[in-house]
């Protein structure tokens, strides 16, 4: 199958700041991908430009062939867009919600009265058609609203963080509906800044980070792109850079990376047969090792390799704001 | 059209959900008339401008043009709540026109003017206005609705501006206010045009409320020198001009601003 959505250089400034820094790549029909970022990578900025709500500043965009910017109406018409705060009335019902969807898209009414039935079905909400939207939990509300974006048929849905705020059973149910649409032929295209969610559900991962794609390929090749086995080493900040220099010169290495909090080596041969001599080494020029480890790569740590951060920093109180109102704890 | 009718769908199903809204919108116009009205009532009427009908009938087409005003300053401000609860978002990712959004948006409101506006006559009624409507009655209501109609577009289209351009309430009220306030009393409702300073009526001239209020007068009062501005052959026709030119200015500033306007 072919690409879907092809992006190539695309940028986004706000003032000054560039959310998206000259991005590319392309999504292939019918898999799921996934942009995972920490806040602020510019990953709800790229699903506004892909879904037609913002314009680019530049670069290209297409959608199964279509221009975003040069013909955003056929692309409304093949899209189904969640985005990453609850966008529900609170003053319609479960059925008026989706009723008022499928007027926006012109589905004529029998049409969109089964194409509803369905879905609700697809949910299990059949019994709360007419309870107001406000009454429903926050699993329910996420499930709704994604299911609101498959009224029109869409070739591709966006869902932005689509389990963010939720607690670890309903992000599963959530995922299990994410997965039964794809399997209905539906493209996925979602943010997020969870790995496992990234890991279990994406065919492939974007790794996003201050407005650039920094990997790109599924979860199993990033992992091992790093190496089978990765060291993990902590020496005090004012030494790491001589550090480095001497890690540098040991032959067994095929790479090192400074993160916020040590460094990150992946190893030529076996790690377990490295840390000996790496220990050695140091030892010799009176570095002291505060602390090092072995591990078998995970997401996280290709997250840390190729960003220097963990996804988990950065500003968390935003976060618990857009988690508040989607729950509804705060203005709702 | 469709998409129209699909947005007027939608305030229309939240106007008969929140009945409560629709009733307590109209206890201020009610009390205007039965507080101000009442009170002033038997010391106005009587005086050389009101003959033939009382001062608390003169007073039910400003109260009338009253909750029009504000319902339409308020009735655009949906738009403002949509962006700041995201809710305009999924309107904007679907293939509708912008154009489509507000003329929709726009038309609830006058749903909701109108049932109020009705609510307003009855109790106007049976707190003891008579009109001696100078033409026909029917004629009289179907030109009133035609009034408030066009003036409640106008006034709504108008407020869209503000909410597109507005990113928060911040402000809101003050606007709302510096609004409200000047428009209702420089428009004919509580002192007739003639009757006031040379400065108001020039202002009241520019008002379009005016146009709703005189309209009104002249379709259900008696045509009275020193209290009606214009005769009723004339009034009649100029408020229906004054106000399709309003509306329709009004509607092509809101139309231009949402189509350059980034609304998430
Ligand atoms: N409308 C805007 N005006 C100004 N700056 C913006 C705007 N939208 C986003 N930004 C900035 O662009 C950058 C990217 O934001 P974006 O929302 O795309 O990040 P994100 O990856 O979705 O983050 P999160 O995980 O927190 O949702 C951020 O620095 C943000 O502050
Ligand atoms: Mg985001």
């Amino acid at each position: 199958m072919g690409a879907i959505i092809e992006v190539e250089n695309l940028v986004k400034k706000f003032n000054g700041l560039t959310a998206v820094d000259s991005i590319s790549f392309s999504v292939e029909e019918g898999e799921i991908f996934s942009l995972l970022g920490p806040n602020g990578a510019g990953k709800t900025t790229t699903i506004n430009i892909l879904t037609t709500l913002l314009k680019p500043d530049g670069g290209k965009a297409y959608i199964n062939g279509v221009d975003v910017v040069k013909d955003p109406n056929q692309i409304r018409h093949m899209i189904g867009v969640t985005f990453q705060e609850l966008v529900l009335d609170s003053n319609l019902t479960v059925w008026e919600t989706l009723d008022f969807h499928g007027r926006l898209y012109n589905i004529p009414k029998t049409e969109r009265h089964k194409r509803i039935k369905e879905l609700l079905s697809v949910i299990g909400l059949e019994d709360k058609a007419k309870k107001l939207t406000k009454t429903l939990s926050g699993g329910m509300k996420r499930k709704l609203e994604i299911v609101r974006g498959l009224m029109n048929n869409p070739r591709v849905l966006f869902l932005d963080e689509p389990s963010l705020g939720l607690d670890p059973q309903s992000r599963i149910t959530i995922w299990d509906e994410i997965r039964k649409i794809n399997r209905s032929g539906v493209t996925i295209f979602m943010t997020t800044h969870y790995m496992d969610e990234a890991d279990r559900l994406s065919n492939r991962i974007a790794i996003m980070n201050r407005g650039k794609i920094v990997a790109i390929d599924n979860s199993e090749n990033l992992k091992s792109q790093l190496g089978k086995d990765l060291i993990l080493l902590k020496v005090a900040p004012e030494i790491k850079a001589k550090t480095v220099e001497i890690l540098n010169t040991s032959g067994l290495l095929k790479e090192i990376k400074e993160t916020s909090t040590g460094l990150i080596l992946s190893s030529i041969g076996k790690g377990s047969a490295a840390i000996p001599k790496l220990i050695k080494k140091l030892d010799e020029q009176a570095i002291t090792v505060e602390s090092i480890e072995l591990k078998r790569p995970t997401l996280d740590d290709v997250f840390l390799f190729y960003t220097g951060r963990e996804i988990k920093e950065g500003n968390d109180w935003m976060r618990n704001l857009t988690i508040m109102r989607r729950t509804g704890r705060l203005i709702r | 059209m469709s998409n129209i009718t699909t947005i007027f769908w939608r305030e229309a199903v939240k106007i008969f959900r929140s009945k409560s809204q629709l009733f307590s919108s109209i206890i201020q116009p009610i009390l205007w008339l039965a507080l101000y009205g009442i009170s002033l009532n038997s010391f106005l009427t009587g005086m050389p401008v009101f003959t033939g009908f009382s001062y608390f009938s003169s007073l039910v087409p400003g109260v009338i043009a009253l909750t029009v005003l504000f319902t339409s300053l308020f009735g655009g401000i949906g738009i403002l709540f949509d962006k700041i609860f995201g809710l305009i978002k999924e309107i904007a990712v679907a293939p509708i026109a912008r154009t489509d959004i507000i003329i929709g948006k726009a038309l609830g409101s006058q749903l909701r003017s109108i049932i109020q506006v009705v609510l307003v006559l009855i109790g106007g009624f049976i707190l003891g206005a008579s009109f001696t409507y100078p033409y026909t009655p029917v004629l009289a209501y179907i030109g009133l609705l035609g009034l408030i109609f066009l003036m409640g577009l106008g006034f709504t289209f108008f407020s869209s501006m503000i909410a597109i351009k507005l990113t928060s309430f911040e402000g809101l009220n003050a606007i709302m206010s510096l609004l409200t306030m000047p428009l209702f009393f420089t428009s004919g409702a509580l002192v007739p045009i003639p009757a006031m300073p040379e400065p108001l009526q020039f202002i009241a001239y520019v008002n379009p409320v005016t146009y709703t209020v005189e309209g009104m007068k002249a379709l259900l009062l008696p045509y009275t020198p020193g209290f009606s501005m214009l005769t009723p052959d004339l009034m009649i026709p100029l408020s229906f001009i004054v106000l399709v030119g309003f509306t329709i200015v009004t509607l092509i500033g809101a139309v231009y601003l949402i189509n350059r306007t980034v609304l998430i």
